[in-house]
């Protein structure tokens, strides 16, 4: 594959040696600060901006502004300025990134910190895991398939604009019993949709329109419970436990084999982890028996005996924790209140937090919707 | 017989039930629900002594063409439901008054329309005081046939629940799915609990009634039920106890 990844770093040996074991060192194109001040307009049409933090070693301790045009973040500005709308997607690397932000890094919000500082991905140089070389790569791809996908898109009527977005970019099968479903579930997310004017351009536009939809699926459909979602959220659907699933779905079963049908494999598939299609997992439900032990006997069947956890609970909700990040706990409704905050779009379901875990924590507290807060405090 | 109604227990009910049915109505209909719940939610605020809970017009569930049985396909129709509630307690005036009101009286109308016209139609509403008959009844012909019975007892009067039997029998398959999906779990818990304590309310008091009384077979005694319950109860079972009562 072309050079697509345009990469700036004092210090690039340890991104590319991970980037060669896997085969794909040859997608970065490497520019220092003296490179980039050379060249007008570096790598056009690139998949990927992915700039460190800290380009001068001088700079990570000094607390005045002489380093700051050599940040990732003022080269971020500038690559915007210089590129305009057809920018591709940015992620800001660093050693130090939570000293880069000034602020903590969680783990499950690093799409909302990226968007305060106007990027679309951040991560921690981590050498032993390469996770961000995994994340880099999905999007890169990500930003390619749509440019790939854009003359489809442009020729859809606009009825049929989410249906070619399922088809060419979310994989979404075209036999699928539950498509029309899965098509509704996807358009209730608000795609970003392509600007009529990229039209003319349209497969020459430079990302004009694949920026938008890959911060869209990071920061909106990956990062709640949408037309996709969590394994946690299949199991709490089928009333077993998050870990027994998880065994179950990596065997070989019949189970195994009904969930594979359904798994999310279109792009930045595995970007958040695995994810599958929400109104298919609904369909699945659906086949099986509604009586509670008639369902559980089906599913027994399908996994083998013995296999699954099942959860004895009325409603079985996904446990969100302090920071409203869903964790692969399981309960009872009835043991939860509903919290959001202002970060949420309105379409997105609300986080589900123990009552227990509210109780000593004030700032969750505030979050809980003012419906639940009653039950909190009858329960108190 | 006036029963009590928590309304702030209700209200989250009703905007369960209108997140769930707003995918069988049409957009006008959809903004007539939103408007509804938005009501509902004045007339707790505001807290009147005397307020009517109603539809201006009628809210449109359907079409529907699969009504029938598995398979067949049937003329297009859709169901058109409207409303009154009339709420009352005394007038008191506290700094914070609760949301609990007596329904005073409460009436559904459920029209079914084909081709632009309406062709049946029955009601849902407590009876007057000097008629005979349950007093929680459904009526078929009093609208086109000015003939009042007969009147089927139906623990089913408040507008969410006869909505709900309306869609169950007007789009039976896909208002069970819509139900079953995963993201409708918690807005269907929310009906289904309310729905629950409703009916095992009534029942209880049926059962009670029945033993207090063994000289009339149950089905007569059933038409002329008037329950005894003083309150609709909440998803948790709770019955309102108004202060003021």
């Amino acid at each position: 594959m072309p050079a697509d990844i345009l990469y700036v770093d004092d210090e690039p040996n340890a991104l590319l040696a991970l980037a060669k074991r896997g085969g794909a060192d040859e997608r970065f194109t490497v520019l220092t600060i003296e490179d980039l001040k050379a060249v007008e307009h570096p790598l056009p049409g690139a998949s990927a901006w992915v700039l460190d933090f800290y380009n001068d070693e001088a700079s990570r301790d000094d607390k005045t502004f002489a380093g700051t045009e050599s940040t990732g973040l003022s080269l971020f500005q500038r690559l915007r300025l210089l590129a305009g709308e057809s920018r591709p997607p940015a992620v800001l690397i660093s050693n130090h990134l939570e000293m880069a932000l000034g602020q903590n890094v969680t783990a499950g919000l690093r799409h909302r910190l990226a968007e305060e500082v106007g990027v679309e991905w951040v991560a921690e140089k981590s050498p032993e895991t390469g996770d961000y070389l995994r994340e880099i790569l999905t999007i890169a791809d990500a930003t390619a398939a749509f440019q790939s996908a854009t003359k489809a898109l442009a020729a859809a009527p606009p009825e049929d604009y989410v249906g070619t977005l399922g088809d060419n970019l979310l994989a979404l099968s075209p036999q699928a019993q539950w498509r029309l479903l899965a098509i509704s579930d996807v358009d209730a997310w608000r795609p970003p949709v392509l600007r009529a004017a990229s039209e003319e351009t349209a497969g020459e536009s430079l990302n004009e329109n694949a920026r938008p939809f890959v911060a869209w699926m990071i920061r909106q459909a990956l990062a709640y419970p949408s037309f996709v979602i969590s394994l946690a959220q299949v199991a709490a659907r089928l009333k077993v436990s998050t870990q027994s699933l998880r065994a179950c779905a990596a065997a070989e079963n019949g189970l195994a084999t009904a969930l594979d049908s359904l798994k999310y494999g279109g792009v930045m598939g595995e970007f958040a982890g695995p994810r599958w299609w929400s109104a298919g997992i609904d369909d699945f439900v659906f086949s099986l028996p509604s009586a509670s032990d008639a369902r559980q006997a089906a599913l027994e069947e399908l996994a083998g005996k013995g296999e699954l956890e099942f959860l004895n609970v009325d409603d079985a909700v996904v446990v969100s924790d302090a920071d409203l990040v869903e964790t692969e706990l399981i309960a009872a409704s009835d043991d939860c209140v509903r919290a959001s905050d202002e970060h949420a779009p309105s379409h997105a379901p609300p986080a589900w937090v123990l009552k227990r875990d509210v109780a000593g924590d004030r700032t969750l507290a505030r979050r809980v919707w003012l419906e639940d807060q009653s039950s909190l405090a009858t329960d108190s | 017989m006036s029963l009590v109604i928590d309304l702030a227990e209700h209200l989250a009910e009703v905007k369960a039930f209108a997140s769930l049915a707003s995918d069988f109505v049409d957009k006008k209909s959809a903004i007539k629900l939103d408007s509804l719940v938005r009501t509902l939610e004045l007339g707790i605020t505001q807290a009147r002594a005397k307020w009517t809970w109603e539809t201006k017009l009628p809210i449109e569930f359907g079409p529907s063409t699969s009504y029938d049985a598995k398979g067949k396909t049937m003329p297009e129709t859709w169901a058109c439901l409207s409303f009154t509630c009339e709420f009352e307690r005394p007038d008191i005036h506290r700094r914070k008054p609760d949301a609990m009101w007596r329904i005073d009286n409460s009436s559904v109308h459920v029209k079914m329309a084909r081709e632009g016209r309406d062709f049946l139609s029955c009601h849902f509403d407590y009876k007057n005081a000097t008629q005979w008959g349950p007093q929680l009844h459904v009526q078929l012909a009093e609208g086109e046939h000015r003939f009042p019975i007969p009147r089927l007892p139906s623990g089913i009067f408040l507008p969410t629940d006869c909505a709900d039997l309306i869609l169950s029998e007007l789009m039976p398959e896909a208002w069970e799915r819509h139900q079953r999906r995963g993201q409708a779990s918690n807005d269907v818990s929310m009906v289904r609990r309310a729905q629950e304590e409703r009916v095992l309310s009534m029942v209880g008091d049926i059962k009670g009634q029945w033993a207090n009384d063994t000289r009339i077979t149950r089905v007569s005694m059933l038409q002329s039920f008037t329950p005894t319950v003083k309150g609709v109860p909440n998803h948790r079972g709770k019955i309102p106890a108004p202060s003021w009562l």
